[in-house]
């Protein structure tokens, strides 16, 4: 190694330095959690570097995952032990388990942090949990299987997703918990979005390659955004399965499982108008987005990647391969305190 | 009138090759298969070791007249003297919500509702619901409502032709 390479080096070593520092100082450091359906952890990942960073042993299955704004916790639900397990994101250690409903699904959580929607699938309701009173406050029956939840912005509402034998929305007052309406979107609701202005749902359906966009003013479908697919694609059927908001409420991106192929949409007008597809590494399922809305992440879990977008350019910037057999699913941002 | 021990032992065997046959015919309905658009052709040399599998996309026309494009993966279960002996052909679409499977070898994660075989299995990745490819694709675990969808399949000189498939798919998927 000669003088001037070592002399890079060292100040590539330095610059890397104090880029650390800075991000640690500013408290702006983001994590990505990963949740391993096939396993019992949750894989970190560096959002900075796109680099898996560690893991924390959460529980069988772990089977859905949210933040409340502060970001000074993250809460994960197991599947196979029926537990709320509430993690600190600074040291990802466990402070806390509690016992739930049958088999936890995807919850979600008021804004202030007070109130967590667990779907318990099994049981057939969705159990509000008080992070004050570490207890379950109320049981809200719905038909078809507890799956999803999704809270306004203002932490006003609650959007009850139930898959199976159901084809309606439930709209839950996070007040009273009580709901206060029902949307009908003619097939099996799936992944839920909602809009940064909380006026939109956008909703995967059974039947549907696309989504349906939900006029929550007026509690109706509003719209139906199909993917555009070749005669061949249409021939091979497939689902939707994954869907989310950008934060500027431009785009939304959703998922074609078999097709693997992730596309994205203006939702500026109605109907939604495709404006990009891309060919992604696996089936693609679950996604999320960066806070400030330049990346999206799509989990794949039959080839254990996740597969990062950039929003502006719609160019794949880097596709993380996790270790074989993690099956990852669903995926949330902390930003660090 | 009193039977002899042989009558006896006679009608007992009767009666037993009469219930299993009664058993069989109900409990094992015999499966209708469907003509493919145009049949698929795998060289018999690709799938000459055991759990060799190969991908093949087959064409067929669904129960309401639609083209079906079945994405199918044929696969040497066993070695044997006639080499048409342990192959099968399976669509890949999981009869739950039609996620495609794959071949696992590992399969001790996936929750099974019996004693899990000790070889590959079909596994979905999205509810992990698992299949036995030694056993005619049958479900062994998961919220699948049944085993895999199954092509037929018979050696042509040295190919492998598949040309029909299981009938209920084409419900299935229309």
């Amino acid at each position: 190694m000669n003088t001037r390479t070592l002399f890079a080096l060292v100040v590539i070593l330095a610059v890397s330095s104090v880029m650390a520092t800075v991000v640690a100082e500013n408290g702006q450091q983001q994590k990505l959690y990963v949740l391993s359906s096939g396993s019992n952890d949750a894989i970190i990942i560096d959002v900075a570097t796109n680099e898996i960073i560690g893991s924390i042993e959460v529980g069988g299955w772990p089977h859905g995952v949210a933040i409340p704004e502060s970001n000074d916790v993250v809460y994960f639900v197991t599947e196979a032990d029926n537990k709320l397990v509430i993690v600190d994101p600074v040291t990802d250690k466990i402070l806390g388990k509690y016992p739930i409903g049958d088999t936890p699904n995807e919850l979600d959580v008021t804004p202030d942090g007070r109130f967590l929607y667990i779907p318990a699938r099994s049981d057939g309701v969705y159990e509000v949990f008080d992070t004050v009173k570490k207890e379950i406050v109320a049981r809200i029956p719905t038909k078809g299987l507890p799956h999803n939840a999704v809270v306004s912005p203002d932490g006003r509402f609650m959007y009850l997703s139930p898959q199976g034998d159901n084809d309606l929305i439930y709209v839950a007052d996070t007040r009273t918990h009580t709901i206060t309406a029902t949307i009908n979107t003619e097939h099996g609701p799936r992944p839920i979005a909602i809009s940064p202005d909380g006026k939109w749902l956008y909703v995967n359906t059974d039947e549907l390659l696309g989504f349906k966009v939900l006029d929550l003013e007026k509690n109706e479908v509003a719209s139906t955004a199909y993917y555009g697919l070749t005669d061949k694609e249409k021939a091979e059927r497939s689902r939707s399965h994954g869907v989310v908001a950008t934060p500027d409420g431009k785009e939304v991106w959703s998922s074609d499982v078999n097709h693997e192929l992730v596309f994205v949409f203006d939702v500026t007008q109605n109907p939604p108008k495709q404006i990009a597809r891309f060919e992604n590494p696996g089936d693609p399922y679950w996604l999320t987005v960066t806070p400030d809305g330049k990346t999206v992440y799509v989990a794949s879990a039959t080839d254990d990647t996740v597969t990062a977008y950039d929003v502006a350019s719609k160019k794949q910037v880097a596709v993380i391969q996790l270790p074989r057999g993690k099956a990852p699913k669903r995926m949330q941002i902390v930003t660090l305190p | 009138m009193w039977l002899s021990r042989r009558a006896m032992l006679r009608c007992s065997v009767v009666l037993l090759g009469v219930t299993r046959t009664l058993w069989a015919s109900t409990a094992l309905p015999a499966i209708s298969y469907r003509d493919l658009t145009r049949p698929v052709t795998v060289p018999l040399g690709d799938v000459s070791e055991r759990w060799q599998f190969v991908e093949f996309d087959a064409w067929a026309v669904d129960a309401s007249g639609g083209d079906l494009l079945l994405k199918g993966v044929l696969v040497r279960t066993q070695l044997a003297d006639d080499p048409a002996d342990g192959l099968v052909a399976f669509c890949l679409a999981c009869p739950h919500e039609i996620c495609y499977v794959g071949l696992v070898e590992d399969s001790s994660a996936v929750e099974l509702d019996v004693q899990g075989p000790d070889h590959p299995l079909f596994v979905c990745p999205c509810h992990f619901s698992a299949f036995d490819p030694c056993a005619e694709g049958e479900r062994l675990g998961g919220p699948t409502p049944r085993g895999l969808f199954r092509f037929r399949v018979e050696l042509a000189g040295m190919n492998v032709r598949i040309a029909q498939v299981e009938e209920a798919v084409l419900q299935f998927l229309a």
